[in-house]
């Protein structure tokens, strides 16, 4: 036990240390955003059975953004396009309470859990079939809420290990 | 036109991709910075410092890096951690499990990390989610091997980033 005790010493220190390894995790992470292909039409699907999406987004435009995922919650309670309300079910939204981005920006985060497969989750797609006269102005309003930063999203697809 | 916008939502532009990999980078080091600060945050100096893993919002997560050739030892400590959880007698760690699930990320990562997920939703207000002090409390007499086997499982030099979360929308009905 004193070992034990010893070693989460030890431990804080190697957290406290994360600054270079986590350097490579985010230069991982950069990868996989090279990795998104061009599309035709807006095209997010996940190939795990979960996963989660980074959206970084203008402090000022927090309140542009919300208001487009209230919208993008309306259309998937109306729309009548088969799955959009299995998708809906294991989609949360949540805003993260650091910024941790280093481009000043609030980073919002999608929790789908569990994935529909195949399933299409763009935003501006779901919002175009219920919300079609709407779409210029929430596209510009959603596109225009992402910081001028680099990094404006970040997939990862996630497989399910423990379930507690 | 909105096709026309549409297409362009999620275009990779050439300077963006290739740029990328240094904003990427910075984001990883206020991961690593953001860490200690999420801990420390809210403290009255008085008060006695907090537990290794809280979360401070109706959610939260904690990303974890491990070396691939370490992932097999890393689930199993995640299963001697949901053993710990099924079997407790303690009612806040019975409230914690309820909402707490580990994932792994499908994405290869540099190095041959492999990004495992903690989401936890809800999260319990104060309650501890250090896995070492919950397989403490239930293997004892395992602690030490499942210990070293855990942080031994991390990448070189790296931690754990946990990051509070607040609601904005639930799309389900």
């Amino acid at each position: 036990m004193r070992e034990f005790r010893k070693r989460q010493s030890v431990r804080r220190i190697v957290v406290g240390g994360a600054f270079a390894a986590t350097l490579a995790a985010g230069v991982l992470l950069g990868g996989l955003l090279t990795s998104q292909p061009a599309e035709a039409q807006p095209q997010v699907t996940f190939n795990g059975n979960a996963a989660i999406m980074f959206h970084f987004v203008k402090p000022a435009s927090q309140s542009d953004y919300e208001g487009v995922m209230q919208r993008l919650s309306d259309a998937l309670q109306r729309s009548e396009v088969s799955g959009r309300q299995a998708q809906a079910r294991g989609w949360k939204v949540f805003k993260a309470s650091q910024d941790f981005t280093g481009q000043g920006a609030v980073p919002y985060v999608w929790v789908i859990d569990p994935v529909q497969g195949g399933a299409n989750y763009a935003a501006a797609t779901i919002l175009n079939e219920v919300f079609p006269g709407e779409i210029e102005q929430l596209f510009n309003t959603y596109n225009g809420s992402f910081t001028d930063g680099q990094v404006k999203q970040l997939p990862v697809n996630l497989q399910l290990v423990a379930d507690f | 036109m909105t096709r026309s916008m549409l297409t362009g939502e999620f275009r990779c532009r050439p300077l963006w991709a290739a740029a990328a990999l240094a904003a990427a980078a910075a984001l990883g080091a206020l991961l690593a910075l953001g860490a200690p600060a999420a801990t420390a945050s809210g403290q009255p100096p008085d008060d006695p410092p907090p537990p290794d893993r809280t979360f401070d919002a109706p959610a939260g997560m904690i990303l974890n890096y491990v070396q691939a050739g370490s992932t097999s030892d890393y689930e199993r400590v995640i299963g001697r951690l949901a053993a710990a959880l099924e079997q407790t007698e303690d009612d806040e760690r019975r409230e914690q499990a309820v909402g707490w699930r580990v994932y792994r990320a499908g994405e290869p990562g540099l190095n041959g990390s492999v990004l495992y997920v903690s989401m936890v939703d809800p999260a319990v207000a104060d309650a501890d989610y250090s896995v070492s002090q919950i397989l403490n409390e239930a293997f004892p007499e395992e602690v030490q091997e499942l210990y070293e086997a855990y942080i031994g499982a991390f990448l070189p030099g790296s931690g754990q980033i946990l990051v509070n979360l607040e609601l904005v929308e639930s799309f389900g009905p």
